[in-house]
């Protein structure tokens, strides 16, 4: 089965709950757009730059597992059932 | 999706030049059609040309050659150009005729090739449309120059047979008298080509478009 963008899942809205900063604030401390961003924290990214993964990193003070996890496809299809 | 500024300008300077071209066109045949309709003078349905050159003959002899003042060990081949002198109603349908086609096919590739530059500026360069866009005016030259070649050298030839009486208009004399045009089916090829290549380009901006 060719892989999907949806397996991946971002938690970016939980670490930043953790660390009480709102997205805009760490768009400009990363020197990412809002939009972007928002983009990234709604699951809509198709791709992330490895730039912007090590500065979110640095700013969360976050491993990139904290950020992203891979989810199978059958493991979606259970959470979602 | 994010128009960037830059696409205008990558469709610079062919965009200014055929809409310039375009609007050129446009207007002078108004303004002929306009002066025709009170000024007989004034060419534009009787301005088509009732001359034929035979390309597939072609005379020497030492009298075209003094003619021309050709120098020792040259020969000159004369190439007849047939006039009407006093073309019937027939023989300027003809004329027209021979012109009609290339004038057609020039002018709906301008126009084709017009829309596609407007709709590239307003919609983005490394677009799906763009690329479809880029593929009818590629199937246009290639098809289109040879539909227009051969309307053109049949007209011709009917023209010709009609100057001439030792030419029939027959499928023969029609390909003796056509000339292949080949850099307009090599244009076309390459602009299907390109049309791929400009499809490509659209998934890639797509992904891009996605990527953080």
């Amino acid at each position: 089965m060719p892989a999907e963008a949806d397996d991946i899942h971002v938690h970016l809205d939980r670490l930043l709950t953790d660390r009480e900063m709102t997205l805009a604030d760490l768009a400009a401390r990363v020197g990412v757009t809002n939009v972007n961003l928002s983009i990234l924290k709604n699951g809509r990214a198709k791709a992330i730059r490895f730039t912007t993964l090590t500065s979110i990193c640095q700013v969360l003070k976050c491993q990139p597992g904290d950020l992203l996890t891979y989810c199978p496809p059958s493991d979606n299809s259970a959470e979602s059932s | 999706m994010v128009l960037m500024p830059e696409d205008r300008k990558l469709l610079e300077p062919l965009s200014s030049v055929v809409s310039g071209a375009l609007r050129l066109l446009v207007g002078l045949l108004l303004i002929s059609f306009i002066l025709s309709l009170f000024d007989n003078a004034v060419p534009f349905w009787s301005g088509a040309d009732h001359c034929v050159t035979a390309n597939s003959s072609a005379a020497s002899s030492t009298a075209t050659d003094a003619m021309f003042n050709t120098a020792a060990g040259a020969r000159v081949s004369a190439i007849p150009r047939y006039c009407a002198e006093d073309p019937t109603d027939q023989q300027r349908l003809l004329g027209l005729l021979s012109a009609v086609p290339y004038l057609a096919f020039a002018a709906g590739g301008l126009v084709l090739l017009n829309g596609m530059l407007r709709a590239a500026a307003r919609d983005g360069v490394y677009t799906t449309q763009t690329a479809s866009r880029l593929k009818v005016l590629g199937w246009w030259l290639l098809v289109g120059s040879l539909v227009a070649e051969l309307s053109h050298a049949t007209a011709e030839t009917a023209l010709l047979a009609t100057l001439a009486s030792d030419v029939h208009l027959s499928a023969e004399t029609v390909l003796r008298q056509l000339t292949a045009p080949y850099l307009m089916v090599l244009t076309g090829l390459g602009l299907l080509t390109f049309a791929r290549i400009t499809r490509a380009g659209a998934a890639m901006r797509e992904d891009l478009e996605g990527t953080v």
